[in-house]
């Protein structure tokens, strides 16, 4: 499956859960450079053509000057822990058997913060860890992780 | 943060009041009914509260369409119901913020000379959506970016638990003064006969700090229960002239404040540029601007306060509460928990019937809760410990994770001159 044909968009009431979570009540047509970078095994991030700052690949209005005209940029999958916290009781049956693993939020090297999951031993989580792009194969489809720099 | 464009907004201050009030909680041990039911119980009996005909109730703001239903433009189903012919209908949506910030809409829309009466109301039923949450396979549901933090798996818990870490970070906070802040929650839930912890009696830090880790470093005593099993509230409010006329003791709005900044946690990180936030933080909200922004319309401080009803649906996130409130300093909420600043006994009367902690958190209609608590102890109808002489109490609602939205309401038992 590609990554641009998931995640039909439905409206409207609870939607079963599709072929991966990716998509979920949400249209990913602003989206599918990234997640077609991340088939590819490469983090894009969007770049302001107007004044050149870096965004969440989210993002469809710069941050500083409102320009719409974003682009996209690979960025190097570098960065660093701002925050994480490890999860022991999974929020889904889904993480059952995957706990005790680690959520947090990465400070790419380019300055946008990228939530992610950190593939890392507890005792070596500490705000500041310097980390990279790690992208693993997740039962609905591939995923950008990071784990410490090695 | 920077506090810019500040307005004189003085002139609104106590030009509207709550002049009824209808609460329904459901127990565990009743059939559960739906949010919309229980909302339309409390919307009839804050107009019997009142004494007010639903004739002259032209102005409906409803607070998000529960998480229990999902139907769009709820309003309209209350309306429909209740057999009102509004004028003026709305949901206020800051995500759960709006249950707040529709004081703010009611004071606006009964003085614009449109409405003369704006009913306030919303509910939920944890129960259900519960249910619908385990149906979709979200983990934070409606809190979390579908495509870029859901496939990560994050409990609400574990997005909340990243502010924790980063305030232990910035501030040198210990998991022990997490603990502290849901003991004293407990304290006031336990005398408080619809809180739900009521029943499991009061705890110690040391208790807090053994009971099972859910997502590091939150533990299970400082997590808000899914309990109780629904709530709901309604208020009435009209302009200052007829509230004096119908009410022996009206609430006066002193003053009303929102600022939302993000729909999820990764957005509140994107601020970067934004003129408010010169840095993304978790620590620091747009929290400061709803308060500053209620606090200059009321003409009051933080010192003013007789009693706060604020956000604590986790131990830690509570700190960054109190401080973007103005109750102490920019991080020394937990020097000021330790020094016995939110003490059931002697400090200043905070989230007095357990708060979310205590009371419990039945989704989004948890500032509700907040709410009607706050209008209670001004009424000297309190169903907890009464605040003895409170005249002035802010109350706090939030919505989208990490205070992404916020509301704020100062309310007092006298109309400022």
């Amino acid at each position: 499956m590609s990554a641009t044909e998931f995640g039909g968009y439905r409206s409207g009431g609870f939607v079963e859960w599709d072929r991966r979570f990716v998509g979920l009540h949400d249209p990913p047509g602003d989206t599918t450079e990234f997640w077609d970078g991340i088939e590819r095994g490469v983090l894009m991030i969007k770049r302001c053509g107007a004044c050149g700052i870096t965004l969440h690949p989210r993002r469809l209005v710069c941050r500083r000057c409102m320009s719409m005209e974003l682009g996209w940029t690979q960025a190097s999958g570098r960065g660093r822990l701002y925050s994480f916290s490890t999860i022991l009781r999974p929020p889904h049956e889904e993480w059952a058997d995957r706990v005790p693993y680690t959520i947090g939020m990465v400070e790419l090297a380019e300055g946008p913060y990228l939530f992610s999951e950190i593939l890392c031993d507890t005792t070596a989580l500490s705000v500041g860890l310097e980390l990279e792009l790690e992208v693993v194969v997740a039962p609905h489809g591939r995923l950008a992780k990071f784990r410490p720099t090695r | 943060m920077v506090i810019e464009d500040r307005r004189d907004t003085r002139h609104w201050s106590g030009s509207a009041a709550i002049v009824g009030v209808g609460y329904r909680v459901s127990r565990e041990t009743e059939k559960p009914p739906t949010p919309l039911r229980l909302i339309l119980e409390a919307c009839v009996d804050a107009l019997r509260d009142a004494g007010v005909e639903r004739e002259k109730v032209q102005a409906l703001f409803a607070t998000r369409a529960p998480v229990a239903d999902q139907h769009p433009q709820f309003n309209v189903k209350i309306g429909t119901e209740l057999g009102l012919t509004t004028r003026f209908s709305t949901e206020v949506t800051q995500h759960a913020a709006g249950t707040i910030a529709s004081l703010k809409y009611a004071m606006l829309a009964v003085n614009s000379g449109i409405v003369d009466y704006a009913l306030c109301c919303g509910g939920d039923t944890s129960n259900l959506w519960i249910q619908g949450t385990r149906r979709v396979g979200a983990t934070a549901f409606h809190d979390s970016d579908p495509q870029f933090e859901t496939p990560y798996g994050p409990s609400m818990i574990g997005i909340y638990a990243q502010h924790a870490i980063r305030y232990m970070h910035e501030y040198g906070a210990t998991e022990e003064h997490f603990a502290r802040v849901a003991v004293e929650h407990r304290r006031w839930a336990v005398a408080h006969p619809q809180a739900v912890m009521r029943s499991k009696g009061l705890i110690t830090v040391k208790d807090v700090l053994a009971s099972p880790m859910i997502a590091y470093p939150i533990r299970l005593f400082e997590c808000s229960p899914r309990l109780p099993q629904g709530s709901a509230g309604a208020l009435l409010v009209t302009r200052a002239e007829i509230a004096r006329e119908i009410c022996e003791r009206p609430i006066y709005i002193l003053g009303v404040g929102e600022c939302s900044t993000n729909e999820y946690a990764s957005d509140r990180l994107s601020l970067l540029g934004t003129r408010s936030f010169e840095r993304p933080t978790y620590t620091e909200s747009g929290l400061t601007l709803a308060a500053t922004d209620a606090y200059d319309m009321a003409g009051l401080g933080p010192k003013d306060l007789d009693v706060v009803q604020c956000v604590s649906n986790f131990s830690s996130i509570f700190l960054t509460v109190i401080e973007d409130l103005g109750l102490c300093a920019r991080g020394e909420a937990a020097a000021f928990v330790e020094t016995g600043g939110i003490d059931f006994e002697s400090g200043l009367p905070v989230n007095t019937n357990g708060g979310h902690l205590g009371f419990g958190h039945p989704g989004p209609s948890m500032n509700m809760d907040s709410l009607v608590e706050g209008v209670r102890q001004l009424q000297r109808r309190a169903v907890g410990k009464q605040v003895e002489g409170a005249r002035v109490c802010l109350v706090h609602g939030t919505g989208a994770p990490l205070l992404g939205c916020n509301a704020v309401a100062i309310l007092g038992t006298e109309r400022p001159n």
